[in-house]
């Protein structure tokens, strides 16, 4: 009994009862997909984030009274932290000798957004905008580009001048065909004239970075009231003096909210490693989550297998005597089943593989998750679905393998 | 001397019991003979079946098969005896419904591992002489229980074995067709092989030589069939 022949016995029983073979597999089946749906999208996301955290560069840090929520806890206590404000944001710039330069900006939180704030031009209007409010440097901070027109410069900035720089998306919905530079367009009825527009950069965890508007948060504050929190942006020329300039800003943010020594800073310092360790440390929740689902499905999987296996064994009873009438040595008989279980599970495997790809592809077209489909969780998918098969084949093939022939024999 | 026992006996355990299947059989086989073990059920004939066939080991007693001991064999060493030196004709035919004729006679060349091309040569060859060269692409069911039992016998065949074993072969057979496939052993004989035809039917062993008679585990007669002889 060779390889091909128990492969054609093995889709012959798959051909006859598709039912039967398709619940058989369907552990298997679940395991496998699901390594290789979350290995891909983990993978595909692990590149996409880190390069878009590192895209503002790796030697900026920002600082601001949230940080990274991410329990109720840590909300509570954010909660109650002072907001950051534009005298906060002045008094590093004046005191951190190691930050190259500060910024920072203010936004309209989120949750009071659409209803508060519009923004047109004409007829034309934006839904869901994002006014910041930002300081002279953010662009150049925050590594944007622009591709049109100017940025905002200090003196308007100081004085709360009605000028702003648009989004890509901006421009294109309020100015279709037009180069928006020049044109007026107006935020809460204040109207702004428009000095630069800035590139396409698509959607980046989930935010539109194309429907910004950046005004002067002087300006800004006269729209949206002083109450708003400032989030300070910092760029570090020296990138080996990284953790000296954070300590530096943190002195002084420090001494300005009388914190005492014992107490916590009231505010939290976000790095770019800070956010790639967030990553990490959340991808390998997802990895261990996967890890769980997938063991217990091919468990579950194995065992189905074993039992289907341990019912063929009992069907072809007088098939395994023939077989040793014939001259099947034990361990021929054990081959037989161990590579009927093996192919088996292994086809499970394959049909594993290619519903998690197709389900990695699908997440990443519904969603602005990518993903990449490797040759390594493939052929990890594959070799674990063969080891169920070996396993689970095991007891069902020793069992064949010591049948009596002659009982066997009697069996009909 | 193609078999030769010394004093055979086997024995079972049947719950608190042991009973005695075989009492100490002395019996010798020529080549080219053709013998009918008969007896009524009990007697031990299936036993002394398997134990001819290699299924199964004496508990005491010897067995030589082509001058080979075989009750010393191990389970492996007993595998390659079944394939090399038996061939197995049943009652119920035993081929494996899936395969076609030309698949099932292949079976003990699988075992053997005879190459794929010599494998298809020679399984052409055995279902040609017995007559089912238009037969090889038909599965079991689409034969009739004639055509079945020669895709058998031509299976049994196929490994050019010492001894051809055939136990009760015409009994799920209707007169006739059991008269064939009589008539394609009588064939068999006479182009040279050794044939031992298990039966409880008298006019079944009529075309062997010989008949062994079995009762109680024992050999109870064991004479030539002169007609027989006389009529060929």
């Amino acid at each position: 009994m060779n390889f091909w022949e128990t492969f054609g016995l093995v889709f012959h029983s798959f051909r006859t009862n598709k039912l039967r073979a398709f619940l058989t597999l369907l552990g298997v089946i679940i395991g496998v997909t699901t390594v290789i749906t979350v290995v891909s999208i983990v993978r595909g996301m692990n590149r996409y984030v880190i390069s878009t955290i590192t895209q503002a560069g790796s030697n900026t840090f920002r600082i601001d009274r949230f940080g990274i929520i991410t329990s109720r806890d840590d909300w509570l206590e954010a909660i109650r932290r002072k907001d950051l404000t534009t005298d906060d944001l002045e008094a590093v710039r004046e005191s951190c000798g190691l930050c190259s330069e500060v910024g920072g900006f203010s936004i309209v939180p989120s949750f009071i957004n659409e209803t508060f704030v519009t923004v047109s031009a004409g007829r034309e209007s934006i839904e869901d905008p994002r006014v910041f409010g930002v300081t002279a440097n953010y662009v150049e901070i925050a590594n944007r580009e622009i591709t049109n027109g100017r940025n905002l410069t200090e003196s308007e900035v100081q004085h709360a001048a009605p000028s702003a720089v648009i989004g890509y998306e901006i421009a294109r919905n309020l100015f279709p065909n037009l180069d928006p530079v020049g044109k007026t367009l107006s935020i809460n009825g204040r109207h702004f004239r428009i000095v630069g527009a800035l590139k396409k950069y698509g959607t980046i965890f989930g935010e539109n970075q194309d429907t910004v508007i950046g005004i002067p948060v002087t300006a800004f504050q006269k729209v949206f009231g002083r109450r708003e929190p400032v989030f300070i942006m910092v760029k570090v020329d020296d990138g080996a003096r990284m953790n000296e300039a954070q300590d530096q800003a943190r002195v002084v943010l420090r001494g300005r909210h009388h914190r005492r020594t014992g107490d916590d800073d009231g505010f939290t310092i976000m790095t770019t490693d800070n956010l790639i360790q967030l990553w990490r440390s959340f991808s390998a929740g997802a990895f261990a989550a996967m890890i769980g689902i997938a063991s217990i499905a091919l468990v579950v999987g194995g065992i189905v297998i074993m039992n289907i296996m341990l019912v063929s064994v009992v069907e072809r009873t007088s098939e395994i005597g023939l077989r040793k009438a014939m001259g099947a040595r034990p361990r021929d008989i054990r081959r037989q089943f161990l590579l009927e279980s093996v192919i088996l599970a292994a086809t499970g495997g394959m049909i594993g593989v290619l519903l998690g790809a197709a389900a990695a592809k699908l997440v990443s077209m519904l969603s602005p998750m990518p993903s990449s489909l490797e040759a390594g969780p493939v052929m990890m998918g594959l070799f674990l679905a063969s080891s169920v098969g070996l396993v689970s084949g095991m007891w069902p093939a020793i069992k064949a393998a010591k049948l009596d022939p002659i009982v066997a024999l009697r069996t009909e | 001397m193609i078999i030769r026992t010394k004093n055979l006996t086997k024995a079972y355990q049947m719950g608190a019991e042991e009973v005695k299947a075989l009492k100490g059989v002395d019996l010798e086989i020529q080549k080219g003979d053709y013998v009918a073990i008969m007896g009524p059920s009990g007697s031990g004939k299936s036993t002394l079946m398997n134990l001819i066939g290699c299924l199964d080991t004496p508990s005491s007693g010897e067995y030589w098969l082509n001058d080979r001991a075989v009750n010393t064999m191990t389970e492996d060493e007993l595998a390659r005896v079944r394939n090399e030196e038996v061939g197995f004709v049943f009652q119920s035919f035993h081929l494996l419904p899936r395969y076609t004729a030309l698949e099932n006679v292949q079976l003990p060349l699988v075992y053997s591992n005879t190459d794929r091309e010599q494998r298809l040569e020679r399984a052409k060859q055995a279902l040609e002489a017995v007559d089912l060269a238009d037969r090889m692409g038909h599965r079991p069911n689409q034969l009739s229980g004639g055509q079945r039992q020669r895709v058998a016998i031509a299976r049994a065949l196929i490994n050019r074995p010492s001894i051809l074993l055939a136990d009760e072969p015409t009994g799920n057979l209707d007169t006739a067709t059991g008269q064939e496939i009589l008539a394609l052993f009588d064939r068999l004989h006479q182009s040279g092989n050794t044939i031992i035809l298990v039966t409880h039917e008298s006019d079944v062993a009529v075309h062997a030589r010989r008949a062994i008679h079995l009762r109680d585990g024992k050999i109870e007669r064991d004479q030539i069939n002169e007609k027989t002889i006389a009529a060929s």
